[in-house]
């Protein structure tokens, strides 16, 4: 695909532009656009705080502040992974017809996603002070050292998805069905010292662990934890090296499969 | 003069589809029958030809004759599984004007988005904003949402943006069909242009006026393979007659 040479500039005007299309069109079609982003992480983290902390009884400090925490990094996983199936398959027109470096649709997608994430910390802040938490220094850079592990550890499991959907086209199900799952088996409305002893193992094998975790640290003990934000990087080399290998096995196919 | 596109021994075969479109459970099924992995579908059969620079040819065929997927495989959205294709300058393809646009956004945003993926600065496409929209004549209707236009309105708006376009070889692909007879009159003011400047054009239409209007020369696809070339009158007539026999 070598007649259009696309420059660094080209990658990132390409990149910008589709994302604050996908960004207008959101906001766009509903004026209260921030609030719907927000309204499905906040309504989770009411019926957890029910069902675990009222009915349940279960005694964890600050839990609506863990709660929140954990569900918006974890919203912006899950809305991620399921729309980034459709990354390629609903741009079908754009791929089949122009020559332009495919993968650059997950990234606007992914850069979406986050923006929206972005958009909700105020929210964390906002509950930080309501709840009396103390805010340390830690707090304001912390977020700007592990978004962007976040970013790529998603970008690497959105590209093997939105690549291996397109040939496999059930595979949207099964991550459906994944990702409920895996909100239970994540460090997501419990903490990770309540899982006994012999199955923290398999907790850390979820890639969103150490994220989760480390943004815990952020945000409820005003430390950034070091060693869970390089083991998320490590995770998101893996997962972005993986993602790089399905897309170059199979992206000059994308054309005749849509 | 020198060779603009050059095919040789061109081959290109798809993917069974029922290989894959049966989704995970299929594929694993299927794995494990060789013969089905084996099936392939032949799209088009050893073409070989050669196209001279600053000349216009056209393309015909029935349905299906693989004229897209030639087509494709010189925009390069396509790949061959064998032969050797050799282009020689900038492509640039209007295979479907406004590919991506998108109906919520408005005429203005839509063209700073498909400006963007054929290949613009962002800050180029914007100092052409004024001109693209003049020429598509929609300078009223540019800051409505695109799902209020017509089906011609937004193929002059594609047409517009991808005529901005400076390319050494230009592919069509029946777009000329679309937008009202003046506006049919300008695309082919502007195709007259880049010819005129020396530009290579390769065109698939069903339209037996563009192609004996436009063109210096034609092929004929039939079956995967090109059986008919030169004269594009002659051409055009080969490809009617049998039209009619076999009863299309």
């Amino acid at each position: 695909m070598g007649n259009h040479r696309f420059s660094p500039v080209r990658y990132i005007d390409l990149v910008l532009t589709l994302t604050q299309k996908e960004i207008k069109v959101r906001y766009k079609s509903n004026l209260l656009g921030y609030f719907w982003s927000l309204a499905n992480p906040l309504a989770l983290a009411t019926v957890y705080y029910l069902a675990v902390q009222v009915f349940l009884r279960v005694q964890i400090d600050n839990y609506i502040v863990f709660l929140i925490v954990g569900l918006f990094s974890w919203q912006w996983f899950n809305n991620y992974l399921v729309t980034s199936c459709g990354a390629f398959l609903l741009n079908a027109s754009l791929i089949k017809r122009t020559v332009f470096p495919r993968f650059v649709l997950p990234i606007a997608l992914n850069l979406q996603n986050a923006f929206h994430f972005v958009m909700s910390i105020p929210v964390i802040f906002g509950l930080l002070i309501q709840q009396n938490v103390r805010l340390h220094l830690a707090t304001f850079y912390g977020p700007l050292v592990l978004i962007p592990a976040q970013f790529l550890l998603l970008l690497g499991l959105g590209l093997v998805l939105s690549t291996v959907n397109l040939f496999l086209r059930d595979v949207e199900r099964i991550v459906v069905i994944l990702l409920n799952m895996m909100l239970f088996l994540s460090p997501v409305i419990y903490p990770i010292d309540m899982v006994p002893q012999a199955y923290q193992k398999f907790i850390w094998m979820n890639p969103m662990t150490p994220i989760l975790e480390a943004w815990r640290g952020i945000f409820l003990e005003g430390t950034v934890r070091w060693g869970l934000v390089g083991l998320g990087y490590l995770y998101a080399l893996v997962a972005l090296t993986s993602g790089a290998w399905v897309y170059r096995r199979l992206s000059w196919r994308f054309a005749e499969v849509l | 003069m020198t060779t603009a596109i050059r095919f040789e021994h061109v081959w290109k075969r798809y993917m069974d589809h029922s290989l894959w479109s049966g989704g995970l459970k299929n594929y694993v099924l299927n794995r494990f029958r060789e013969k089905a992995r084996r099936q392939q579908r032949l799209v088009l059969e050893d073409i070989s030809f050669e196209i001279k620079r600053g000349s216009t040819v056209g393309f015909v065929g029935r349905n299906g004759a693989g004229k897209s997927t030639l087509l494709g495989l010189i925009a390069g959205v396509l790949r061959a599984d064998a032969g050797r294709i050799s282009l020689d300058g900038r492509i640039s393809s209007m295979l479907e004007l406004g590919a991506g646009f998108h109906p919520d956004l408005t005429g203005r945003e839509n063209v700073e988005l498909y400006g963007v993926i054929l290949g613009f600065r962002r800050s180029s496409i914007r100092r052409r904003l004024d001109s693209i929209i003049e020429f598509a004549e929609l300078q009223d209707s540019v800051d409505l949402p695109l799902r209020f236009y017509s089906k011609g309105m937004i193929a002059r708006l594609g047409f517009s943006v991808a005529s901005q376009l400076d390319p050494d070889i230009l592919l069509i692909d029946e777009v000329l069909a679309v937008g009202d007879h003046a506006f049919q009159n300008k695309c082919f003011e502007v195709i007259n242009r880049f010819r005129a400047a020396g530009g290579t054009i390769v065109l698939v239409s069903h339209s037996e006026d563009d192609i004996t209007r436009l063109c210096d020369q034609a092929f004929l696809l039939e079956d995967h393979r090109i059986v008919a070339s030169g004269d594009p009158r002659s051409v055009m007539n080969r490809y009617q007659g049998k039209a009619k026999n076999s009863g299309d």
